[in-house]
């Protein structure tokens, strides 16, 4: 069998690195997508450089002709596309704010790159994906589940991914295309950037934990996409898996 | 008296009768993939929030309900309409209905939302849907610490449903009308009888119970 594809945005760092990471352990060749060039290349080095297969794509999810040009560049050089992981979020996602009074504009910028983005990528990659019978992990968040007081704008644009997450499931299972999604709860960027915004936000959040920590990118949230990408999950689809140390009261 | 924010249509009338409520519309907006329309949005909460506060209001920022083709074969229009601009203004007017809200107030929103077993062709639709209802859970903890109440009630009167549903509801009659079975449990949301829920999202989904 040929070796499996998995193109991953926002991978530049990160869940988005873990993620790419586990994947590449499996003997994947995995496409790190990401704004960020030096660094996303050099993640997609540093995969290499332990054995495994990574190249990076700059790519603006929010921008259909990026993400165009990256599946085309996927299509020509590795052949096959087997799992798409959206994961790339706004930079205003850790950015508290007064939801009541924000700038509209503002909420652009969620909108843009989680749902444009997951538009943009249906668009580009389905028909690729569905070639392999492949399958899309959507990152969505215990946010997306129980609403947050301080970030609702993500906390809005993560549930609206549970809502595509289901009804994809049921539009593109006849195609045999599986869509999942994880709601992880990690040590990443995001996180370190939440809890410096938010003093109090690290005793919340790790107050709740029954495993009483943060979860590991490459450790902890990868292997559960790679295992929702892989064929031990062909039966799956439409669901949210919470990697989360137990936090979210709502599964 | 009850306020209704809501869309332009004859629905959004049936639901202000069956409310005995006031209705202040929500702007129209022109597409356009650079937000064009943010500042008028915007320009329309403030003047809005500013107006004397009310006890008691429901949104109903509706949009579109017809059959979506497949997700990867939306066209631009359909989804900065239907999608990104339907989450704006349900973002915007919802920010406007709680500022407005008097203290120990209340606040409904009324979304439409498909059983997810029908919600093949209404992707975008189950999208905004499940976005609004995660944000009310949002402001109702922003909210609580003035005792205004904000809850959600979904559902699918007004979708288009398949003619041969996949699975029966349990209940004769899904999915129901908007005056008949929509609008006494937003009365019950608004009454007294009401003041310790905040947050929740009742699906008058006729038993067709959704994730």
């Amino acid at each position: 069998m040929s070796r499996r594809v998995v193109f991953i945005t926002g991978a530049s760092g990160g869940v988005g690195r873990g993620i790419a990471e586990s994947c590449a352990q499996a003997g994947w060749t995995v496409w790190i997508g990401a704004r960020r060039t030096s660094e996303g290349e050099a993640v997609a080095a540093a995969i290499r450089a332990a054995g495994g297969d990574a190249r990076f794509a700059h790519c603006d999810v929010g921008v259909a002709e990026s993400v165009r040009s990256v599946i085309q560049e996927i299509a020509d050089a590795s052949g096959r596309l087997d799992g798409v992981v959206h994961n790339a979020t706004s930079g205003l996602s850790a950015v508290p704010v007064e939801f009541t009074t924000m700038p509209v504009a503002d909420l652009r910028d969620h909108v843009i790159v989680t749902l444009r983005g997951a538009l943009n990528l249906a668009r580009e990659g389905f028909e690729l994906v569905r070639e392999s019978s492949g399958s899309y992990v959507f990152l969505t968040s215990e946010a997306g589940f129980e609403g947050k007081a301080r970030l609702a704008p993500y906390a809005m644009v993560k549930g609206a991914v549970r809502g595509l997450i289901r009804s994809l499931a049921r539009e593109w299972g006849p195609s045999d295309v599986r869509v999942n999604g994880v709601a992880p709860l990690a040590d990443s960027e995001a996180m370190v950037r939440a809890f410096d915004l938010d003093p109090q936000m690290e005793s919340r959040v790790l107050g709740r934990i029954p495993l009483r920590r943060l979860g590991d990118a490459a450790a902890d949230i990868g292997p559960v996409v790679r295992f929702l990408l892989s064929d031990d999950a062909r039966f799956v689809t439409g669901t949210t898996i919470m990697a989360d140390g137990g936090s979210c009261q709502i599964t | 008296m009850t306020l209704l924010i809501g869309s332009a249509g004859a629905d959004v009338e049936a639901l202000r009768d069956g409310l005995d409520a006031s209705l202040e519309h929500l702007p129209a907006l022109a597409p356009d993939p650079d937000w064009s329309w943010a500042a008028d949005l915007e320009a329309w909460r403030e003047s809005t929030a500013a107006r004397p506060p009310v006890d008691r209001i429901v949104v109903a920022a509706w949009g579109s309900t017809a059959a979506e083709p497949r997700f990867d074969q939306l066209g631009s229009e359909q989804w900065l309409v239907d999608g990104e601009q339907r989450l704006a203004v349900w973002a915007t007017a919802l920010a406007a209905a709680v500022r407005r809200c008097a203290d120990d107030g209340c606040v409904v929103a009324v979304v439409d939302r498909a059983h997810t077993l029908d919600s093949a062709s209404h992707t975008v639709l189950q999208m905004v849907a499940d976005g609004v209802v995660n944000l009310v859970r949002s402001i109702a903890r922003i909210e609580g610490g003035r005792g205004v109440r904000i809850n959600a009630v979904t559902t699918a009167a007004r979708i288009a449903l398949p003619k041969e549903l996949l699975a029966p509801a349990p209940l004769l009659g899904y999915p129901g009308t908007i005056s008949t079975h929509v609008v006494p449990v937003v009365h019950q949301l608004l009454a007294e009888g009401s003041t310790g829920l905040t947050g929740h999202v009742v699906d008058v989904d006729f038993g067709r119970i959704s994730p």
